[in-house]
């Protein structure tokens, strides 16, 4: 039966509002099935605050303090005009009332941000809105890390990889090591693929891409790289 | 030899210090570069007068019948301040334009003023690009000059959205002080308009409503629950055409989400910056501006018209965003300094 049937009203609460236990005994009574259901409270009473901390105290979040909650940012941003839940605004608003909960409920909702900095350009308080996104985003890897999906971890690792290896991407190279770490390597090998390739044979792409080659005194700025991630 | 005070600036300020210098018994020379007296006031013709719905016209001729009329006071008008020195307390006046003379002058009250931030500057909003986004000096020439039409095809707007803090509050434009009454205005403004347009959608884009002290009811509430004008808390990101009419782009901050809503007519609430003027006459007589570009009161809350130059007042807006109700209170507070810090020194 679907969560919550019994409930008048239903669609006023969601699913994750609606506590069910299939087997349920409390003192001793048996209240299995559709007695047992009941809502969660709807108050919040327990700020947490940690996580603002964490992304003040970031390189790129230290601007979330300047915010004066004007909207700007998600009335000009690229993804809210696609997705109704993707909110910068709002986001910054749940790290500075502790509300965990709803961070990390909308974790795949944060991570869809394209950093195309509109936000940021616009802010008339100058936080730096896109990088605080991004802040927010790394906090709920950390806190989260479950809720990325399969594609999206390899999509990250991807990116990270190259650059720590190269300190440049390349946009063949991420697609060809996306492919391969999601197990989807024959789709390199597509007709539409070789035709490519070809082409890029032609033109010399195919050269730039094979020898990528690293910006000077990689090593060292990849060591102060890695240092930060550890 | 009679004492004399120069005012540079005939708007509500300058004018008012003029008339209240002269009951104190000096000599005053208003020097104005307009060709007009009244200022802000004038230059926009400001019919209806917010927070009283008083009368500009009447304002204005109020100002400046009392200054025409007054034997003790000379108009420049037309005349602009070329160079100033300084002996022994007495300010050598050189007077260019209409009037080019040299004034000797005890003291000086600046009351130079304002300039609208010109929305031009902040790309986003497409004032001057589409003609049918106006500012609120604008649609107060509107006013004056007959009913309301788009300027784009002369029809009666059945929409009017007003944009809050445009220039104002906004580090990207470099003002990041509240221009004071812009709020206010468009309350007044949005009541104004009901008038003419009984069925027209009003709505009011807004961060924070700082209708603040007794004008909270008088407009703000007034404005809702007389005029029916709805308030929508959020910044306005881009305003784009769309079927030849504006469109904004913004967030409704309340509920949550982004909108993108066409408009007939949208009003500008552009805000205010220190005039040209003002840096002009602070340079030439040697005061210091605040961080934001304004004449720097040197005790504010002891007395508002103090520079940190002896001798030099000021007054209205040249100090800060203010509304007329204080210019002109401020036009009297530096009229009695300037008597306190004459009285010293010369016998009357
Ligand atoms: C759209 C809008 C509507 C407004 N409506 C209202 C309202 O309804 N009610 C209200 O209380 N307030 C209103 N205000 C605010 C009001 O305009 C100001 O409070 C008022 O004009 C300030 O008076 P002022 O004398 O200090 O300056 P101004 O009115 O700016 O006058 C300054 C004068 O000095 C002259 N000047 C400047 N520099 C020099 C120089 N170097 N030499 C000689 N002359 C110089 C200028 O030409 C000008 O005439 C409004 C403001 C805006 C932006
Ligand atoms: S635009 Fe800037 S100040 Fe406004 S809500 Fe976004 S981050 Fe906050
Ligand atoms: S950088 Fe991210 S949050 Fe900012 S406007 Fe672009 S998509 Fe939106
Ligand atoms: S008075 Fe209102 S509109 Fe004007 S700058 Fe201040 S808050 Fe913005």
């Amino acid at each position: 039966m679907a969560k919550g049937s019994g409930i008048i009203e239903r669609s006023l609460l969601t699913d994750d509002q609606i506590m069910e236990f299939d087997n349920l005994v409390m003192d001793g009574i048996d209240i299995s099935g559709r007695w047992n259901t009941m809502l969660k409270s709807r108050v919040h009473s327990r700020p947490e605050l940690d996580s603002w901390d964490e992304i003040r105290e970031s390189f790129i979040g230290a601007s979330i303090d300047n915010c004066i909650q004007c909207g700007m940012c998600t009335a000009g941003c690229t993804v809210a005009h696609e997705i109704p839940e993707f909110n910068p605004r709002q986001f910054i608003y749940w790290v500075r009332t502790g509300r965990q909960d709803e961070l990390i409920k909308n974790a795949d909702v944060i991570w869809r941000c394209v950093g195309c900095y509109i936000c940021t350009n616009h802010c008339p308080k100058e936080v730096n809105t896109a990088e605080v996104i991004e802040s927010i985003g790394q906090w709920l890897h950390r806190a989260v890390p479950e809720k990325m999906d399969d594609a999206f971890k390899a999509n990250h690792e991807t990116y990270r990889h190259q650059l720590f290896t190269y300190g440049r991407l390349s946009l063949p190279r991420l697609q060809a090591e996306f492919l391969n770490r999601t197990g989807r390597r024959q789709e390199l090998f597509t007709a539409e693929m070789r035709k490519t390739a070809v082409k890029m044979l032609k033109d010399g792409r195919v050269m730039r891409t094979l020898f990528i080659g690293k910006p000077r005194h990689w090593s060292r700025s990849a060591m102060v790289l890695s240092h930060q991630e550890a | 030899m009679s004492t004399s005070v120069m005012v540079i600036g005939a708007g509500p300020a300058g004018l008012q210090a003029a008339s209240t210098l002269s009951h104190l018994g000096f000599d005053v020379t208003v020097v104005e570069q307009q060709q007009y007296l009244g200022g802000a006031v004038a230059r926009h013709q400001y019919q209806v007068l917010m927070p009283d719905f008083s009368s500009g016209p009447e304002l204005l001729r109020h100002l400046i019948e009392r200054v025409n009329e007054d034997p003790h006071i000379k108009i420049y008008t037309g005349t602009s301040v070329e160079d100033v020195s300084e002996s022994r307390d007495i300010f050598s006046i050189t007077l260019s334009g209409a009037h080019a003379e040299t004034i000797q002058s005890h003291a000086v009250v600046l009351a130079t003023g304002f300039d609208h931030f010109n929305p031009a500057r902040d790309g986003k909003y497409g004032y001057g690009i589409f003609p049918d986004v106006i500012t609120g000096a604008e649609l107060e020439e509107m006013f004056a000059k007959g009913p309301i039409r788009r300027p784009s095809n002369g029809e009666v707007p059945q929409s009017v959205a007003f944009i809050y803090c445009v220039g104002s509050r906004d580090r990207q434009v470099g003002n990041t002080y509240c221009s004071r009454v812009c709020c206010a205005v468009s309350a007044k403004q949005s009541i104004e308009l009901r008038e003419q347009l009984p069925k027209a959608r009003i709505s009011m884009f807004y961060m924070d409503v700082r209708t603040y002290g007794l004008w909270e009811d008088s407009l703000y509430w007034r404005s809702q629950e007389e005029a029916g004008v709805v308030y929508v808390k959020g910044r306005i990101a881009e305003v784009t055409e769309q079927h030849g009419r504006p469109v904004l782009k913004g967030e409704d901050t309340l509920v949550r989400g982004p909108f993108e809503w066409p408009f007939d007519l949208i009003v500008l609430a552009a805000g205010m910056e220190p005039s040209r003027g003002t840096h002009d006459m602070a340079k030439k007589f040697q005061v210091s501006l605040e961080s934001h570009g304004f004449i720097k009161q040197a005790h504010t809350i002891h007395n508002a018209s103090l520079t940190d130059h002896p001798g030099v007042f000021v007054a209205g807006a040249a100090s800060g965003p203010k509304a007329i109700e204080d210019s002109i209170a401020e036009g009297d507070v530096a009229s009695l300094a300037v008597f306190d810090y004459l009285k010293a020194k010369v016998t009357l």
